[in-house]
């Protein structure tokens, strides 16, 4: 196990390169580069030309990625062309927020999704199932700024229950219940999408395990029913939910720009989009590259998680 | 010490302000007549609809990175919510009659206050300010303008450090203007030590910890809020009177929305006009569209042939419904635009907008020899009449304008494309590149209409050298520009500028469409709330209060 995930590291390292090329390639395919998009339009065509001769703009494309790739291996991301703060201070004050966010998300939706795919398998054409089945595709399919929205509307604007969005209230001391109220309807909006499509992998795959012939003979063979399910079909229904749960769990590190724009949520979401807008070349950069390396790195944990959940699975 | 005013009267017998535009306040009360009895104490709430990046002065061009420096920094002069010029740092404004600006116009004495103190006890004087300008012209720094600036050849600062007097190498009827608002003077003793790169990257930029405002950012939350308290070296004895301004960062004008309508902040200022039917009914809160010196227009690009006749122009004009546009997508009635913003003391009233009048502009374009086709569309020597139509993308109503501007010419026969663009690359890379015929966007005066209206329109600055986007050279108007320049007696340039405006509106080098507000809304219970029209909306902070 240990040669294998050494091995999947490395074969990583050429694949990031790969990637942080193409993505710096696509970047400046861009049209407008920042001292078109983010200086003033009052600034002189002097002053224009100067702003990019300062942050190094002007110098050919490979010399560019060649000094962000230097920066980048000693953990030097550079500055943000926005405000000038260091690009890993920018990102660093942004990410516990949308750990915050989407890790509670996530949770809350693997400890509802996974006992309704089971229960919805189990009982499966029954109206539980049926009625799962509805609340699935719903969730699926209706978007995401208009169930924020009505959220907003009805529980914080008419009845006042929860704010209608930020971190903290405003201008009072900081504590644990007021964080919690201010999660509620932001965790609500993300989990319930995922809650939708996790919960129908889940109970694909348990369907598919519940008609085998090992638990017809384990049912034979005295045991209860609910330890059947638990104990041997549902470890077995597990491998296709982790493949889509670490492919999301990589999504950390894009952030949720809608739910962080709605509930004005100072994610790395808002962050991306705000970057992207202002052509913030070294924000986006560093930011592309964390995403592509979450993405490879959930794909190996999801990959030694299917070692302990199937003794069958052995790397070698 | 209450800001210093010029009388009226003075004002109005000739005295020469260098970029005076409106009357001064006529006497010490009428300022503070404005003004409601505080009350020590209380924190309030304000929606930012962008998060402010740099917040050195005349480092950022965001408007709400300068509405956040206007509480952290205190400018030489300041204007009121009518658009009054006052000193705030300054012990008075210039002008000929005080000795303060030469006969020439070359050359400008701003004298300070005696007595200033940065918010960490170190003076703040004269040095502060011939600091300031040599670093905005630094090469090195991001800055958002330095208009002005560069024609300063030297300085000279006074013995007592009170007083600087700036010797121009041109003549200048704006120099106060330019620094009103906008210019504030930045701490020596505390950047003088970094060079300009390194001012570039500091905490200071992101961050400033010693400054001459009102307030003093307590602590910043990036993507989330910024905390200021009293800065307890404030110019002004007794103020500010809240104990706590908080800037909450609110991405999202519905997100804006939902905060005042559930109460979670007390203000939020430059609002979208799409969410006027909400938030003209919160109940304890007031909506107001307030004064702005802003004209909609939609600028031609005169490098297109079919744009250089100027019947094509008054075609377009006429032939497009503003009214629906101001009553439709406005919610109401503000003013058709007639090139000039009504709030500048330069604005002509004679001067009337074009009436709608689609009749009068198919004639037009007959005269002009685009004739309608069987297809429903005009041409001329085997060429269609086609335009294409560009403003900012997600605007709700550019949108609606748009529909309107479609409508209309396709009656009129004209084959309209629409193309969208994002806000920064629109005004950072297709209007100063002329990718457009006909292009939406808003402008905005400052306290003198020379600094950008009427500029915007001067053969000089064409594109690289500045705004004048739609490459529109007329010598004639060259010379109304120089001679404007060249007096500062402000009723002989009224009469100047009222031949400019009749230029605009004779020859339509763009569309004038209406004067759209700023809107802003503001709790009942917070006072002296008034937004200014060049000031924006922080420049009395230390006067707000809440009951």
């Amino acid at each position: 196990m240990g040669t294998y995930i050494a091995r999947r590291l490395l074969q990583a390292i050429p694949l990031l390169l790969v990637i942080s090329i193409a993505l710096f390639g696509l970047l400046h395919l861009i049209p407008g580069g920042p001292e078109q998009v983010a200086f003033s339009p009052r600034m002189s065509e002097q002053a224009r030309h100067d702003m990019v001769v300062a942050l190094g703009l002007d110098q050919p494309l490979p010399i560019q990625y060649v000094k962000w790739l230097w920066g980048m291996v000693h953990f030097d991301f550079g500055n943000t062309f926005k405000d000038g703060q260091p690009v890993i201070t920018t990102i660093g004050d942004r990410l516990p927020n949308s750990l915050e966010l989407l890790g509670i998300s996530f949770l809350v939706a693997l400890l509802v999704a996974i006992p309704l795919g089971i229960i919805a398998a189990v009982k499966q054409y029954s109206i539980i199932d049926y009625l799962f089945t509805v609340l699935s595709y719903t969730g699926i399919s209706m978007p995401v700024f208009w169930f924020a929205e009505m959220l907003v509307l009805f529980l914080s604007i008419q009845h006042n229950w929860f704010p209608t969005g930020d971190m903290q209230t405003e201008g009072q001391p900081s504590s644990f219940i007021d964080s919690v109220h201010h999660l509620v309807l932001p965790v609500l909006v993300l989990s319930f999408a995922f809650i939708a499509s996790w919960s129908r992998y889940l109970r694909s795959s348990m369907l598919e395990v519940l008609h085998q012939d090992y638990l017809r003979t384990a049912r034979a063979k005295g045991l209860r029913r609910i330890r059947v399910v638990l104990k041997h079909a549902f470890r077995n229904a597990l491998i296709p939910l982790v493949t889509v749960v670490a492919l999301d769990l990589s999504s950390i590190f894009g952030g949720a720009v809608i739910t962080e724009t709605i509930f004005s949520w100072p994610g790395l979401g808002r962050l991306f989009f705000d970057s992207l807008e202002s052509r913030d070349y070294p924000v986006l950069m560093a930011m592309m590259v964390l995403s592509a390396v979450s993405v490879v790195a959930c794909n190996i944990i999801a990959d030694i998680i299917y070692g302990f959940l199937d003794p069958r699975i052995r790397y070698s | 010490m209450k800001p210093t005013r010029i009388l009226g009267p003075l004002a109005v017998a000739g005295l020469l302000v260098a970029g005076g535009v409106l009357p001064m306040a006529s006497h010490s009360s009428t300022h503070a007549a404005r003004l409601s009895g505080p009350v020590k104490g209380g924190t309030m709430i304000d929606g930012l609809y962008e998060e402010p990046d740099r917040l050195i002065p005349n480092t950022s061009s965001m408007t709400y990175a300068v509405n956040v420096d206007t509480t952290l920094f205190s400018p030489l002069f300041y204007t009121d919510n009518k658009g009054v010029l006052f000193a705030g740092l300054a012990a008075d404004i210039p002008t000929v009659a005080n000795g303060q600006i030469s006969k020439d116009l070359k050359t400008y004495t701003f004298k300070l206050r005696p007595g200033l103190l940065w918010s960490d006890g170190q003076p703040l004087d004269a040095r502060d300010v011939d600091y300031s300008w040599k670093t905005w012209v630094n090469k090195d720094l991001i800055i958002n303008t330095n208009v002005g600036l560069a024609q300063i050849k030297s300085t000279t600062v006074s013995a007592d450090n009170l007083s600087i007097t700036f010797h121009l190498s041109a003549p200048s009827i704006s120099f106060v203007a330019d620094w009103a608002d906008q210019y504030f003077p930045m701490p020596a003793h505390i950047l003088s030590s970094m060079t300009a790169k390194q001012l570039n990257t500091s905490k200071f930029t992101f961050q400033p910890t010693v400054d001459s405002g009102p307030f003093i950012i307590q602590s910043r939350k990036p993507g989330d809020n910024i905390t200021e308290v009293p800065n307890p070296h404030y110019y002004q004895p007794g103020k500010p009177y809240l104990s706590k301004l908080i800037f909450r960062i609110i991405p999202d004008q519905v997100a804006i929305t939902n905060a005042l309508s559930a109460h979670e902040i007390d203000a939020s200022w430059f609002l979208d006009v799409s969410q006027a039917n909400t938030l003209e009914h919160i109940s304890g809160y007031t909506y107001v569209p307030g004064l702005a010196p802003n004209v909609e227009q939609g600028l031609l690009n005169l490098k297109n042939p079919i744009l250089q006749d100027v019947r094509v122009r008054q075609a377009l004009e006429y032939g497009l419904n503003r009214q629906a546009m101001a009553a439709d997508v406005w919610h109401g009635a503000i003013p058709l635009a007639s090139d000039e913003m009504p709030s500048l003391f330069s604005f002509d009233p004679s001067i009337k907008p074009y009436p709608y009048d689609p009749v009068k502009a198919g004639q037009l374009l007959d005269a002009a020899g685009w004739k309608m086709g069987a297809d429903g569309r005009r041409h001329k020597n085997g060429k269609t009449l086609s335009l294409r139509y560009s403003t900012t993308a997600r605007n709700n109503w550019r949108a609606q304008d748009e529909l309107i501007a479609l409508t209309d010419y396709q009656q009129l026969g004209i084959d309209l494309r629409i193309i969208n663009y994002p806000a920064d690359t629109y005004f950072g890379s297709i209007l100063p590149s002329g990718q457009y015929d006909i292009g939406e966007f808003e402008n905005n005066a400052y306290y003198d209409p020379d600094i950008s209206i009427y500029n915007a329109f001067a053969s000089s600055q064409v594109p690289p050298h500045g705004g004048n986007w739609g490459w529109y050279i007329n010598p004639t108007y060259d010379k109304l520009i120089a001679q404007e320049e060249s007096t500062a007696d402000q009723s002989q340039r009224k009469v100047i500028f009222s031949k400019m405006q009749q230029v605009m509106h004779d020859q339509l080098p763009s569309l004038w469409y209406y004067d759209p507000p700023n809107i802003y809304e503001y709790s009942n219970s917070l006072h002296n709330y008034m937004p200014g029209p060049y000031s924006g909306e922080c420049w009395n902070t230390q006067d707000w209060y809440k009951s």
